[in-house]
């Protein structure tokens, strides 16, 4: 085999070295894409709904914690006839105080209706412009009505 | 006199266009995934040599770049769709840490080239191929992709355009000294 035939034969196999994929691999791409992204949407809906819940979930009133009392026995137990002396109680009580805010009102996100105001505004003003305002019809013309003008009888002139 | 219009409207009217723009950019995506999967699946096959895992790699990397937006400001649609691939490719098989080979692989003889002659021609230079060096296969595979200049295969490798080439030179004349040296069963 000579030089120019080697080569030649090197050639005609690197071509097919990297084969075709199978047919439709576009559609298999977007197919699984949009598989893909239908995941991602009931992912994402079931996160919400699971934020909602707990969100939504009444919350039940703190009941005042159980008075603790404390009793230290004496070190000398007391005589059989004498009742037991409490001498020290401690009362704990526990109070839940809602957390301090750092700001107050808390700032609320804007909503998807606000924030796509906002990008018209930002992106072209003119037209946010025309489209939130537009012009007053015509005013209305005042009624004119004319003077009624009544004429005497014959009868009454005389 | 001016008057302010009911803003649900506006939102409306917004929503719809927004909503407009999204169709007619996921037809333009749709498009250039028709266009593009084949080229793509090759670059990714170029490195992968696996027919499955290159249209795993050909789906990551349309879905990275729809994620990322940036398929919208490519200058060069070609170059940047192969550099994509490629890099996704390679983190492939990173994970995949073995590459698995959709050819034959050699047998495990002592001499695996002489083995490999009793196929085809094609497929026993195809084979020598897959023996070469990664740094001097890579090359030569993308070379075969599309035509795929040695300008654009640097710029998917990372590497100067005249390293591709003394590499590209370099495969070549490796890959006719192992015919050469199988040149008797060749005839």
């Amino acid at each position: 085999m000579n030089e120019r035939e080697l080569e030649k034969l090197i050639d005609e196999a690197l071509a097919n070295y990297v084969p075709d994929p199978r047919s439709g691999i576009a559609e298999r791409v977007l197919a699984r894409a949009d598989h893909r992204g239908h995941k991602v949407v009931l992912a994402g809906a079931l996160a919400a709904a699971v934020l909602l819940m707990v969100m939504l979930m009444p919350k039940r009133p703190h009941a005042p914690a159980p008075i603790q009392v404390a009793v230290d026995v004496p070190k000398h137990a007391p005589s059989v006839d004498r009742p037991p002396q409490l001498h020290r109680a401690r009362l704990v009580r526990r109070t839940a105080s809602p957390p301090k805010r750092e700001i107050f009102p808390t700032p609320a996100p804007l909503s998807d209706e606000a924030r796509l105001l906002v990008a018209l505004v930002r992106k072209s003003p003119e037209q946010a412009e025309r489209l939130l305002t537009f012009e007053e019809p015509e005013p209305i013309k005042p009624l004119v009505i004319e003077e009624i003008e009544i004429t005497p009888l014959e009868g009454e002139a005389e | 006199v001016q008057r302010v219009q009911p803003f649900g409207a506006i939102a409306d009217q917004i929503v719809f266009r927004e909503q407009a723009l999204e169709r007619g950019r996921n037809e333009r995506f749709a498009a250039m995934v028709e266009r593009q999967s084949r080229f793509v699946f090759r670059v990714a096959y170029a490195l992968l040599r696996n027919a499955e895992d290159s249209e795993d790699a050909v789906q990551d990397t349309f879905l990275k770049l729809y994620r990322s937006g940036a398929w919208e400001r490519m200058d060069d649609e070609r170059g940047f769709l192969a550099r994509t691939a490629w890099r996704v490719a390679i983190d492939r098989a990173r994970r995949l840490k073995t590459v698995s080979s959709d050819a034959e692989a050699l047998c495990a003889c002592p001499n695996p080239e002489s083995a490999a002659i009793e196929k085809d021609r094609h497929a026993t230079v195809r084979r020598l191929v897959d023996t070469l060096p990664e740094e001097l296969r890579q090359p030569l595979a993308l070379s075969t992709v599309d035509d795929l200049t040695s300008r654009e295969i640097a710029a998917i490798l990372g590497i100067p355009e005249g390293t591709v080439r003394t590499r590209l030179s370099r495969a070549r004349t490796l890959l006719r000294e192992k015919l050469i040296a199988l040149g008797v069963q060749m005839r």
